[in-house]
């Protein structure tokens, strides 16, 4: 009769960014079970953020550095519903430009680090050498390239002026053509292939059960994006793909900086000019619920207000809460050694979590 | 159906889960004063927000909704540390490590607590 082992992976791993704790049960190299730990870093920002609602929009933005403007969009989409105000089209699209760009540094971070979990260097540097142009770009636009103060209650703080339009689209022009270089490693490379496809599936009767979001939950058949409600004006359609291993939830990151770069030219065509913001008076009453699709998946607000600066109630849902738990129904089955590339697939995101 | 303060929520979630399409987006829980809180089940519809709402007492032992979506273990794990609810068969210490000096942060009565 053969041992389990029961081996701690992480907090502190070569493989992990952030401290995430993965308790395996092994029988010889075979993973049996899993338990999934984390809360490490939990920084009470929940509590923070009810201190002052006007204050709220600089620390929500400071929640993640990776998909800081998708905090501050759906605190601001938050406030906007309580205030009853409606943003100009003009500020909308904005603030869609710039989460696609957003989405585009995290999806090709998240493929980083997966081809270095792979071992695959080269990747890595050369998708980190694509990421920085539009990180660039994104600080020529905003002033930041991490944390863009570009976001106010009721629309955007400054415009994206006619030179900046040109640079963003010769930008996209170029990141297109050699992201589809890289794009083809991902497709046809035999030991990108070898490491993920078949490895760490998750079905789709498990991605319900987990209530999996973003390109784990649309890897494994979960047809939902928010964009769907929220860019009605962009034509856009979700990606999605059956397979549920972790070649699956690359794939679909890869296909979504296509989607993005696309996107991203619809609204720049329709930007108009007209104003950036409308004011927003008063202190905010009432409760209200917000979400957008973050990098990741769906970023979920809880706003309770009483008519104070003080808020009664902030609670953030970040994807990364479902998404990890859900590794305890991918790595059972699979070797030891793919631990780290499956758990990177699904790219969690501790800092968003631990808020 | 069981005897918890929050039954009849867990309850109409799983006639809901029935119809089919339902997502589990999060469980949210507020201090409403008074020693009661209020948990509010947040459900996805074909893209339509949906909540189920129940009022606790903060020593009620509740249900867990993980015997039908094991994701929501996290939330209620979460609903745990911050505001010190108790689910039967549930553990907290995600966030908070027992037996350290933060206790229920986001209760009324600990507003000050740094």
């Amino acid at each position: 009769m053969s041992r389990s082992t029961l081996i701690p992976f992480g907090p502190q791993h070569p493989s992990f960014l952030e401290p995430l704790n993965i308790n395996l049960r092994l029988d010889e190299e075979r993973v049996v079970g899993a338990e999934i730990n984390y809360g490490y870093n939990h920084r009470g920002m929940e509590k923070a953020l009810a201190a002052d609602f006007r204050r709220s929009i600089y620390l929500c933005e400071r929640v993640c550095g990776i998909c800081s403007f998708f905090h501050s969009t759906v605190y601001c989409e938050s406030m906007e519903s309580m205030f009853d105000v409606r943003v100009p089209d003009h500020a909308r699209y904005i603030r869609a430009i710039l989460m696609e760009c957003q989405r585009i540094t995290s999806h090709s971070l998240a493929l980083a680090h997966t081809a270095e979990a792979m071992g695959y260097e080269s990747l890595f540097m050369q998708l980190f050498r694509e990421r920085e142009p539009v990180m660039r770009l994104l600080n020529d636009i905003t002033g930041n390239r991490v944390h863009f103060s570009m976001n106010t209650i009721g629309g955007v703080r400054r415009d994206i002026s006619p030179e900046q339009r040109k640079e963003l689209l010769s930008t996209m022009d170029g990141l297109e053509q050699r992201f589809s270089v890289l794009a083809g490693v991902f497709r046809k490379d035999a030991t990108v292939k070898r490491r993920m496809v078949g490895k760490g599936v998750l079905t789709k009767d498990n991605a319900r059960t987990y209530a999996v979001v973003g390109p784990v939950g649309r890897a494994s058949g979960i047809a939902q994006d928010m964009r769907q409600n929220n860019y009605q004006d962009l034509d856009f359609r979700p990606i999605v793909r059956d397979e549920g291993d972790s070649y699956a939830r690359s794939m679909v990151r890869v296909d979504e900086i296509f989607q993005s770069i696309g996107l991203i030219r619809t609204a720049i065509g329709l930007l108009k000019e007209g104003p950036l913001n409308v004011p927003a008076k008063g202190n905010p009453t009432g409760e209200t619920f917000a979400r957008v699709e973050a990098p990741r998946g769906e970023l979920f607000y809880y706003i309770k207000a009483m008519g104070k600066v003080e808020l009664d109630r902030v609670k953030i849902k970040t994807p990364t809460i479902v998404n990890v738990a859900a590794l305890t129904a991918m790595v059972p089955g699979c070797e030891m050694p793919d631990v780290p590339v499956i758990t990177v697939s699904v790219d969690p995101c501790i800092c968003c979590t631990e808020r | 159906m069981s005897g918890n303060a929050n039954s009849e929520a867990i309850e109409k979630i799983r006639d809901m889960e029935r119809s089919g399409s339902m997502r589990l987006v999060t469980i949210t829980a507020t201090d409403e004063g008074d020693g009661v809180m209020e948990l509010i089940y947040v459900l996805d519809r074909k893209g339509e927000l949906l909540t189920v709402r129940s009022h606790c007492r903060w020593e009620d032992e509740l249900e867990s909704l993980s015997s039908l979506y094991k994701g929501a273990e996290n939330m209620e794990r979460e609903i745990i540390d911050l505001l010190g609810a108790r689910f039967d068969g549930i553990k907290g210490g995600l966030f908070i490590e027992p037996g350290s000096g933060i206790v229920t942060p986001l209760r009324k009565e600990n507003k000050d607590v740094q």
